[in-house]
């Protein structure tokens, strides 16, 4: 297991939550429906993300971690053993993918009743406004959208103020303005409980968005065993392992996704846009007023936003154009379109002492690559326009 | 109306509330249990529960008799230790109305509860809810419709019974008659106006009855807005 480089954490930056005491130490096994073992701990405010494919067992592991499911080993919650313990008394905050919203009462009767089962309810109303429920609280459940259920869902799990969160795909679904929200709610639950999460995701970005580590999948003799790595070299070992797998068909160009360090240069607030430099290159993201200028900040890319040219194009609109060297190709469709996965590297990264010098995929369709005919180790532009940046 | 027909009125009144009333006690948790059970005795039981319901009242009453009877077996252990007479009593047509009863109480709550989605005991536990929390917060308001069905069903029913009554209760007034042994009585001696004024009350309550039990459904199934809420 690889150590865990707690620094490069993209998460909180609050002062006070700068000490890292171990919230959890999980060392589970379950057997429904496929054997599983899970061997790690999670500190405070650290954020750790399961990243598998669909019906790999990441709800079957959560709900055994919850206690509505067998398992067995050991589960220490701030230092107390939950194994043994029924679901309504661990220290756990579990937001299922399919939560049940009890459709008999509006949301603000439930929040009052489910605040009356625990013995010291959290105090969840600053993050009701964020949430956008202010004026939703009269409805009940059936009344609202999907988004909605799920935020009302977080909200339910929080009263519990248990310091171990788990959350089975809570942010799929959500259009991005909710989903910022919820990260925000998360990670200031996260702070004021000073507790520790776990996290179900699908969406590559949003994963390097939200989390410090990742929980990646590793077979064993029929035994499927969690390895835990940071998130950006998780993020890239997941989409190898995915590029890698039989079941090709399955994947799609949307899901890759990129990430690398830049240094902040300069925010131009007046044309909307923040420049970073990467290994003596320019790029540009939207104008982000938090990133500090000199600092090294973690950017995304996503592959399908991306396009290559073999030549700069100095007199086009797109305004990010990075010298990128061609590493490999795989055949990656997108919905019925045809299309290739072309992994790059950023030209001349290594020697320019660039952080952590990443690998980076662009999604190109098949007719382009026919056209283009891109061969390995050619120097080509990567090509986006600065929203394919996020900062 | 002669006394002796609100006296019937009366008994019929009281004989409906309080069967309804113990059925309700009695059935809510049975029903709970079997639902949630998945005990190979299962469909014994589901049978067992249902037989009143095709079985012939006089077949019931019979048995009850038998059963019941001061001369013997537990009715004479019943009348020697407890001091109780089932058979010929407001005792025994309650308990022989609980009985007749049934199904029509524990076949909606039972079909509710069976209805009710499989995570919400998971869920609830998750939020903190402990067992008996879970079914008095959450399952017992979740399945409300499915008690004013059952218990309307068991009301109106035992006030329609006929069968049983007079095999077990005997038709004594004041006491085991109830209306429709008393409209029977009245066809019998030709006092037709007296068994119209009762068949007419016994038509109204049915009717209002059924009306109470589809407007029930129509609450559950109506999509409350938000300023009723409010």
């Amino acid at each position: 297991m690889m150590a865990l480089n707690s620094d490069s954490s993209m998460g909180i930056s609050d002062p006070q939550c700068t000490s890292k005491p171990v919230v959890a130490h999980i060392e589970l096994n379950c057997s429904e429906p496929v054997t599983q073992q899970l061997d790690c701990q999670l500190k405070t405010l650290q954020i750790t993300v399961l990243l598998a494919p669909s019906g790999t067992g990441k709800s079957s592991l959560f709900n055994a971690i919850a206690g509505v499911a067998p398992a067995s080993g050991g589960l220490k919650v701030t230092g107390q053993q939950q194994l043994g313990m029924p679901a309504h008394k661990r220290r756990i905050a579990y937001v299922t993918q399919s939560p049940l919203l009890f459709d008999h009462l509006s949301i603000a009767a439930l929040l009052k009743l489910v605040a009356k089962q625990q013995a010291q309810p959290f105090d969840i109303s600053w993050a009701i406004d964020p949430l956008g429920l202010t004026d939703k609280l009269v409805y009940r459940a059936h009344q609202l959208s999907g988004g909605q259920r799920q935020r009302v869902a977080l909200l339910l799990a929080m009263i519990k103020g248990a310091p171990l969160l788990l959350l089975d795909e809570v942010l799929t679904g959500l259009d991005q303005l909710n989903k910022q929200a919820c990260i925000g709610v998360i990670k200031d639950y996260l702070c004021k409980v000073q507790g520790a999460a776990l996290l179900a995701c699908h969406q590559l970005d949003d994963v390097l968005a939200l989390a410090d580590s990742c929980l990646l999948q590793h077979t064993i003799n029929n035994s499927t065993q969690w390895q835990m790595f940071p998130v950006d070299e998780g993020v890239e070992r997941y989409q190898q392992q995915l590029l890698e797998s039989q079941s090709s068909e399955n994947i799609q160009g949307s899901q890759f996704t990129s990430m690398f360090y830049g240094q902040v240069h300069a925010h131009f607030p007046a044309l909307g846009l923040t420049e970073y430099h990467v290994g003596g290159q320019r790029c540009f993201a939207a104008y982000n007023s938090e990133h500090q200028i000199g600092r090294l900040q973690p950017l995304i890319l996503k592959a399908n936003r991306l396009g290559l040219s073999k030549i700069a194009l100095p007199e086009s609109s797109f305004v990010n154009q990075l010298k990128v060297r061609i590493t490999a190709f795989y055949p990656v469709n997108m919905g019925k379109e045809q299309g290739m996965l072309v992994k790059v590297r950023l030209a001349n990264s290594e020697q320019d002492g660039v952080h952590k010098p990443a690998s980076l995929h662009v999604w190109i369709t098949r007719l382009s690559f026919n056209q283009l005919q891109p061969k390995l180790d050619e120097t080509w532009y990567l090509i986006g326009k600065a929203d394919a940046l996020h900062g | 109306m002669s006394e002796g027909d609100l006296q019937a009125i009366f008994i019929t009144l009281k004989l409906a509330a309080l069967s309804t009333l113990a059925l309700l006690v009695i059935t809510i948790p049975c029903a709970y249990w079997l639902a949630r059970s998945k005990r190979a005795i299962k469909p014994f039981l589901e049978t067992l529960i249902t037989l009143p319901l095709v079985l012939p009242p006089t077949v019931l009453g019979y048995y009850f008799l038998v059963l019941f009877s001061p001369q013997q077996g537990i009715g004479l252990w019943l009348q020697n230790t407890l001091g109780i007479q089932l058979v010929f009593s407001f005792s025994g047509i309650l308990v022989a109305s609980m009985i007749y009863s049934l199904p029509f109480t524990f076949r909606p709550l039972q079909s509710a509860f069976e209805q009710l989605p499989d995570n919400l005991y998971s869920s609830a536990a998750l939020l903190g809810f402990k067992p008996w929390k879970q079914f008095l917060w959450l399952v017992l308001p979740m399945i409300k419709p499915a008690i004013y069905t059952a218990a309307t069903l068991s009301f109106a029913h035992t006030v329609g019974e006929f069968g049983v009554i007079l095999m077990i209760g005997g038709n004594i007034p004041g006491e085991t008659q109830v209306v429709s042994l008393a409209l029977f009585d009245h066809v019998e001696s030709f006092n037709l106006q007296a068994a119209n004024m009762l068949a007419g009350l016994m038509l109204v309550f049915s009717f209002a009855v059924v009306f109470a039990c589809q407007w029930w459904q129509r609450q559950t199934q109506r999509v409350s807005t938000p300023t009723s809420l409010l």
